[in-house]
């Protein structure tokens, strides 16, 4: 058949129509469960949000005031941690209910292994509706992985105000390092030299051109997922709160929005609010294992301000979204979960997550559960873990819970007490070689009860980028109680309790870092 | 102009050679650029992922070369038509080098505070003149204008051992520059495997 122009035209109008019905063509038929009495559930993921900043959780900043005003009738978790520091570890390690050395996703670009595959969270609910969105293309790159157990995949580019939808559509497989490379190709804002000489600055500025209007919302600058998907959170909020109408009952909603994720682009209403507040975060030294390019006083100070003040735009939209659940009704039958995959830090010439390290900053991370019905606020003060979400879910939902998952059903919902001896890990093994190979330098975390301990090990012959090590395995020890910012390394002391703690994450270690299989 | 003109005005072998001079500056900044994130890039993650980044810088630029190339044809287009063959290549060759040279300094300039000599600036001041603010900007341009564009435009376009030598010197940067296409058909197979299922 010879295709002439007007026909080509023509076939080329119905490019529009197709982005439109593209997340309708990418819903799967699924057998819902037929039960009127189900409920619904909704997790709403920030990403990057560290509860150490959080004021309800002890922080001086009044950071999410209005998110402060709803707990009168939730559950609030003030020990809740993440399984790594940054997307990876952490989305994987929610979403399938397992730790960072059984799902196997601690690089970059990893996927989950098959077996743990199957214990995801879209698959166990499997007689639900099930929706996923992320800004985040390495949180994507998973509800990729679990496609066809989600019911509606809504599209990462379709929630970008204009992006490099390209390289996530062109080298889905390797978006990041793609991504990265068309960063130092394209944008002056990472070290001002670019690799393009001529053409792509220009390209990005064309790119990137904001609407007058919403520009001047932004006077930092609109907030991107790495500096070139530009995206509001509004137009999320907007998107889950006119979609979610139409979500066949009973459904499971994933929404893994950016904010208060770096770049730091807050609102206008926001800018400035913590500027001369008076208020100093304690001054902590330089880890002897931090890189070489350290961060000054004065920046970490600016960071933190910046972001603080992002975390407010997240709490506004969150409570543009929660008055919106709760006008329509929806509350009265769905659980509402709000948690971060991991944290962020301002502290010891360290700046966001790119780091080796586990303070409390990186990896403790919100966790509040709205219960439909719930007229009081309950605090849980024990040490809780992200893996714990997806069994308390299946609980909570009159689901079975398999016997591969590592967590536990979550206090208050549980019959018994918490184990006090039960450990809640994190892990960090970005440099390792092969992911699904043992475990030869990372940082492993441990917190039981009162106590953290910290096991960096492998890193001198990792990399010998100015990493220095006193001993290896190098240990922390931190009583988070009366040392809660982690000041006062207790391993000197050499007491029975810190021995056995020290004791005990060692054998963690050789129980889990061997080889994968 | 027709298909005819424009194969008289550019033989086959120099365009080939024309895009490989044109691909040469780009391919120089690129390798330098990556060459320097090496560390930085590794400690974030690993060794594959610099040469992950490597690859698709490198492919980035074969691209910004070829878009370069066509405009650098373009130009082609406007200059004197009793000039053809060697003399177009020698031309286009030598402003294929020099015009990206500028927006690589505007970049060290703007970046990585290059500043100008302080002596040149302070002579243009002490002048006292009264356009001496917009002597400055505009001694600048002449001097970019004249020194890099100007000048070598005419030698190459007037006399002819200027116009050999720089041929020959073009043949020598096309045949490096056909090493960086080299390394661009690697990387293309690199982006190729790292995008494999």
């Amino acid at each position: 058949m010879r295709l002439d122009r007007r026909e080509f035209l023509k076939l080329l109008s119905l490019l529009p129509a197709y982005s439109i019905l593209r997340p309708a063509i990418n819903q799967k038929p699924t057998q819902i469960s037929s039960n009127p009495y189900a409920q619904n559930v909704l997790i709403i993921l920030f990403d990057a949000l560290t509860a150490c900043n959080i004021s309800f959780q002890g922080y001086p900043r009044e950071t999410m005031p209005k998110l402060s005003r709803l707990l009168d009738r939730t559950v609030v978790y003030h020990q809740h941690y993440a399984s790594g520091n940054y997307t990876i570890p952490g989305t994987a390690s929610l979403l399938t209910g397992s730790l960072p050395w059984t799902h196997r996703a601690i690089k970059m670009n990893d996927y989950i292994v098959p077996e743990v595959e199957l214990f995801n969270i879209f698959h166990l609910f499997d007689d639900y509706y099930r929706i996923a969105y992320t800004h985040n293309p390495l949180a994507d790159h998973f509800l990729g992985q679990f496609n066809e157990d989600i019911t509606l995949h809504q599209p990462l580019e379709s929630l970008f105000l204009n992006t490099t939808w390209w390289i996530n559509r062109f080298f889905k497989n390797d978006y990041d390092t793609a991504s990265l490379s068309w960063d130092r190709t394209s944008n002056t804002n990472l070290d001002g030299l670019v690799y393009s000489l001529i053409f792509s600055d220009y390209m990005k500025k064309f790119l990137q051109k904001p609407p007058p209007d919403i520009a001047e919302l932004f006077p930092r600058g609109f907030p991107t997922m790495r500096y070139e998907n530009t995206f509001l959170l509004e137009h999320a909020i907007n998107w889950i709160q006119n979609s979610i109408r139409d979500f066949i009952q009973p459904y499971i909603g994933y929404f893994h929005l950016f904010p208060p994720h770096d770049p730091y682009n807050t609102r206008r209403e926001f800018v400035d609010t913590f500027l001369n507040d008076g208020w100093e975060p304690p001054n902590k030294d330089f880890h002897h294992l931090s890189p070489k390019r350290r961060v000054t006083r004065e920046e970490q100070l600016s960071y933190r301000r910046d972001y603080d003040e992002f975390i407010l735009y997240v709490d506004a939209e969150f409570d543009r979204l929660f008055a919106f659940l709760e006008q329509e009704g929806i509350l009265e039958n769905t659980w509402v979960v709000v948690t971060s995959d991991h944290g962020e830090i301002f502290e010891r010439g360290l700046i966001k997550h790119g780091t080796i390290h586990l303070y409390q900053p990186l990896v403790k991370i919100p966790l509040i559960i709205f219960e439909p019905g719930r007229e009081s606020r309950q605090d849980i003060y024990s040490p809780t873990s992200c893996v714990d979400v997806l069994p308390t879910l299946l609980h909570l939902t009159d689901h079975p819970i398999p016997g591969g998952l590592e967590g536990d059903i979550l206090p208050p919902y549980r019959n018994t007490e918490i184990d006090p001896n039960r450990g809640v890990y994190a892990l960090r093994a970005k440099l390792i070689r092969d992911s699904w190979g043992p475990l030869t330098s990372g940082t492993i975390m441990m917190v039981k009860d009162r106590m953290k301990a910290i096991r960096y090990f492998g890193y001198r012959d990792a990399y010998d980028f100015e990493l220095y090590m006193e001993s290896d395995p190098y240990y922390e020890i931190y009583n988070l109680e009366d040392d809660p910012e982690e000041m006062n390394n207790l391993t000197h002391q050499n007491t029975p309790e810190i021995k056995a703690l020290m004791d005990e994450l060692e054998e963690k270690y050789y129980e889990v870092g061997g080889a994968y299989r | 102009m027709n298909w005819e003109t424009f194969n008289q005005r550019f033989q086959k072998g120099h365009l080939l050679k024309l895009f490989l001079v044109c691909a040469f500056p780009f391919h120089l900044w690129t390798i330098l650029l990556v060459l320097n994130d090496v560390e930085w890039i590794a400690q974030r993650t690993d060794l594959s992922d610099v040469i992950g980044v490597g690859a698709y810088a490198l492919l980035y630029a074969l691209i910004e070369s070829f878009v370069f190339f066509l405009c650098i044809v373009a130009l082609g287009l406007i200059i004197p038509w009793r000039w053809n063959g060697d003399k177009v290549f020698a031309q286009l060759g030598y402003n294929s080098l020099w015009i990206p040279l500028w927006p690589g300094l505007n970049q060290l300039y703007r970046y990585k505070d290059f500043a100008s000599p302080d002596f040149l600036v302070e002579w243009l001041f002490s002048t006292g003149h009264p356009l001496r603010y917009g002597a400055v900007v505009l001694g600048l341009l002449i001097t970019i204008i004249i020194g890099s564009a100007g000048v070598p435009n005419f030698l190459i376009g007037f006399k002819y051992p200027v116009e050999k030598n720089t041929r020959n010197f073009l043949e020598r940067i096309a045949f490096l520059s056909s090493l960086y296409i080299a390394l661009d058909i690697i990387s293309v197979i690199i982006v190729l495997i790292r995008n494999i299922n």
